[in-house]
């Protein structure tokens, strides 16, 4: 029912109205007596403002409407990811056809709910069609083609298979769910948000570790979402238990793209995708874990239901 | 010139901007950034794509661009009405002959044009690079000619990233990627450089921009 959602929304507006207020009002006088690293925080703010304006403007303008925003969200992330990683002309005809090709045909597909199609077409097709492509180059040059093809594939997957399932998510028509599905996508947002918030004020106020080993960061992440998905379990079709459970896998994804994703651009020896105004991230900085995620819900939220 | 011209002229000139900056992510840079006088400039900037000039003319904020006229070849532009008008009226180009029997006349024209309170956008390589090995082709020495006749003006070294791989030679179908522009410091002739000296001097400032990247 619109009425609950808009609810929801009004709640969410109204709490960042409050940061926001708290960031220009209040923190300016408490600022020089404490150490805090405020970057971070009014960063943050900002791209929670703008991410919860275009699920708002996703979820008022409709199905057309909502998948041409993501389109172009899309376009965006894989222009960042490949102006990175595009190095060598014989990469030219395969990163075009991401572009020309690619993305458009798997945004028509979702738009058509061909959704069985759209699981497949980059991850099957897409994924053999480059190295079919690749049979011209020389044979000694073959293994270094097929690894940069392989860079190049990931980001495909990461920004326009990933980004193309939340409007899936969003489309999908579920039985036994009244509610609007974009409180799904919220559901999934905040699970992330929030865990990354508990970490950060765990690594800054109360341990003095520094950066802890791997194991304890995913059990950490994984707990956290499991507690935040327990919370906003009536946001979803999900029962309490299965609230829990899916919280935990989509912290872990989440967690484990991004290292991915972080490891790929340490070994191009830069700090963030794009070139922003404010710092060095770009957007796909902030979504990669929306990226990974995505998919993976979209998958349960098909079977299950 | 009349005012449905002016209005055209105005219309291409936006939506040149907006293609362009939305290609390849180009934005205008920071005031604070330039801590030059508008006029008495020369931008010089290495050539990959027919694009370069509108990449460097939309990274120079408001009151530099407006300034700025580039240096363009008469024997291509004057070529049909379209181009006549995008060159005169949009870009406001100074137009010079190029066929080589008058090198000085174009370092004349060139000088008349600064001491008349313009700045100019420049590219020393002469031609487009298309090879994909050399990162900047040797500069001809025009650009010194004029150092000489005007040693007041600013040459400020302009790096233009990435356009290369936008559309490189022999391909099609351009990618919008994000291309980067760096500006650098001006530098001037000192008095006593040489032809040779100053050449090399203003290639090594403005190949000193380009951003080492490993290429893996």
């Amino acid at each position: 029912m619109n009425t609950s959602t808009n609810h929801i929304f009004i709640i969410l507006f109204s709490v960042l109205t409050c940061l926001t207020l708290l960031r220009y009002l209040l923190l300016p006088k408490i600022i020089t007596q404490t150490t805090l690293n405020t970057k971070y925080f009014y960063s943050r703010l900002d791209s929670w403002w703008i991410s919860l304006l275009v699920l708002w403007l996703a979820h008022s303008l409709g199905n057309i409407a909502s998948t041409i925003i993501f389109f172009i969200l899309s376009f965006i992330v894989l222009r960042e990811f490949m102006s990175l990683v595009y190095r060598k002309r014989e990469d030219h005809n395969n990163i075009a056809i991401a572009f020309y090709l690619v993305l458009p045909i798997q945004f028509c597909l979702i738009l058509t709910k061909q959704y069985y199609l759209a699981s497949i077409f980059i991850p099957v097709y897409i994924f053999f069609l480059f190295p079919i492509l690749a049979n011209k180059t020389h044979a000694s040059l073959q293994q270094e083609t097929l690894s940069r093809i392989s860079t190049i594939q990931i980001g495909l997957l990461v920004t326009i298979f990933g980004v193309s399932h939340l409007p899936a998510i969003l489309t999908l028509p579920i039985k036994s769910f009244e509610q609007n599905n974009v409180l799904i996508i919220l559901f999934m947002f905040l699970a992330l948000q929030s865990s990354d918030i508990a970490k950060y004020i765990i690594d800054n106020f109360i341990s003095n570790k520094g950066s802890h080993s791997t194991t304890i960061n995913y059990l950490f992440y994984a707990i956290s979402g499991s507690l935040i998905a327990i919370i906003l379990h009536t946001l979803t079709p999900f029962s309490i238990f299965q609230a829990a459970i899916i919280g935990a896998i989509i912290n872990l994804v989440g967690l484990l793209g991004h290292n991915m994703l972080e490891k790929l651009k340490q070994s191009y020896q830069v700090a963030g995708w794009g070139r922003l105004s404010y710092g060095q991230y770009g957007i796909l900085d902030r979504i990669d874990k929306l990226c990974f995620t995505a998919p993976i819900l979209f998958h349960i939220l098909y079977t299950i239901y | 010139m009349s005012f449905i011209s002016k209005l055209i002229a105005k219309l291409t000139d936006r939506s040149i901007y907006l293609l362009v900056s939305f290609l390849t992510g180009i934005h205008p840079k920071r005031k604070e950034e330039f801590n030059y006088p508008t006029h008495g400039n020369v931008y010089y900037a290495n050539h990959n794509s027919h694009a370069d000039f509108v990449m460097v003319w939309i990274s120079l904020p408001k009151p530099w661009r407006n300034d700025a006229r580039p240096v363009a070849g008469a024997d291509y532009w004057l070529k049909g009405k379209i181009r006549r008008f995008l060159i005169n009226h949009v870009f406001k180009g100074l137009l010079v002959m190029r066929n080589g029997n008058d090198p000085k006349s174009i370092t004349q024209q060139m000088s008349q044009s600064i001491t008349a309170g313009n700045s100019l956008i420049i590219f020393p390589e002469g031609t487009r690079n298309t090879s994909d090995d050399i990162q900047l082709l040797p500069f001809k020495t025009g650009i010194y000619h004029l150092a000489k006749e005007n040693p007041n003006i600013r040459f400020i070294p302009i790096w233009i990233d990435k356009i290369n791989r936008v559309l490189p030679k022999g391909k099609l179908i351009p990618i919008p990627l994000i291309c980067d522009v760096h500006i650098g410091q001006p530098i001037q002739l000192l008095e006593n450089e040489s032809k040779e000296e100053f050449l090399a001097r203003s290639r090594n400032t403005l190949l000193a921009l380009a951003p080492k990247r490993s290429d893996v």
